[in-house]
């Protein structure tokens, strides 16, 4: 079973130039891709889930607020923290500002580049 | 004697960069992976060899009727196994923006037949709209 989100297009740009390494020989591929939030995604999926795991390459922070926002469509998130992105130790930005968003953390693994850290709703 | 190296490199990845979404199957845990010829390296994703401790806690976390979102889930080493063991009372839902991976998971979910996996191509970000993606 698959489903797009509409959009399916992807315009591939052969070249694009970012530090003029393009101009002298660099070549990389570019896509366009469609971006959706986690908000639009947990609304039209309107599904609790058991579990979440979020691996993004670096950009989890900032789907933080979203999900402190989004606390109904989830019971647990599992969430893969680079530490080069968000600081060395795992007193890390991301898990203060998740304990903020009145989230508990507890990590699951870790190395010297990536933290896995779960993420549950503190009871109020 | 450099030259023959440099060759021997490029005649080993002809049929990588002619065929590059053909892929070719690693069967792990009991659950087809399809791999793309232009990533080889991608083998060791579905075998399992990295995040072990992640994989075994997500497993335990997960039974039969469950439902898991997988948000960058590659060629579904996650995905694909969570979907086998949550059976079909439970759901699966993959999100992947790279095209290549995203081809190489469906025709892993249409060979394992699994009913309960849903797949979406797209990038969750913070706002919606269009984001450029290197490869």
């Amino acid at each position: 079973m698959t489903k797009s989100l509409g959009l399916s297009i992807f315009s591939v740009e052969p070249k694009g130039d970012i530090s003029g390494l393009y101009s002298r020989g660099a070549w990389s591929k570019r896509i366009r891709i469609e971006a959706t939030t986690l908000g639009a995604l947990f609304r039209r999926l309107g599904v609790v889930f058991d579990l979440v795991k979020i691996d993004i390459e670096g950009a989890e922070p900032f789907l933080l607020d979203d999900l402190s926002e989004l606390r109904e469509f989830w019971k647990m998130v599992v969430v893969e923290v680079h530490a080069k992105a968000v600081g060395r130790t795992c007193g890390c930005s991301f898990c203060r500002k998740a304990s903020g968003l009145g989230l508990d953390i507890t990590t699951v693994s870790e190395s010297r580049l990536v933290h896995h850290v779960v993420l549950k709703k503190l009871c109020k | 004697m450099k030259l023959l190296r440099r060759f021997e490199k490029a005649f080993w990845t002809i049929p990588f960069k002619l065929f590059p979404s053909i892929p070719f199957w690693v069967h792990a845990d009991g659950v087809w992976f399809a791999c793309s010829l232009k990533r080889p390296h991608d083998i060791l994703i579905p075998l399992g060899v990295y995040e072990k401790t992640l994989m075994s806690f997500i497993l335990n976390k997960l039974g039969s009727g469950s439902r898991f979102l997988d948000i960058g889930a590659h060629l579904g080493g996650y995905m694909l196994r969570a979907a086998s063991k949550v059976g079909s009372d439970g759901m699966v839902v993959g999100v992947e923006p790279d095209p290549l991976n995203y081809r190489c998971l469906l025709a892993s979910i249409r060979r394992n037949g699994f009913k309960n996996a849903l797949l979406i191509n797209a990038v969750v970000d913070k706002e919606p709209g269009f984001v450029d993606f290197f490869r």
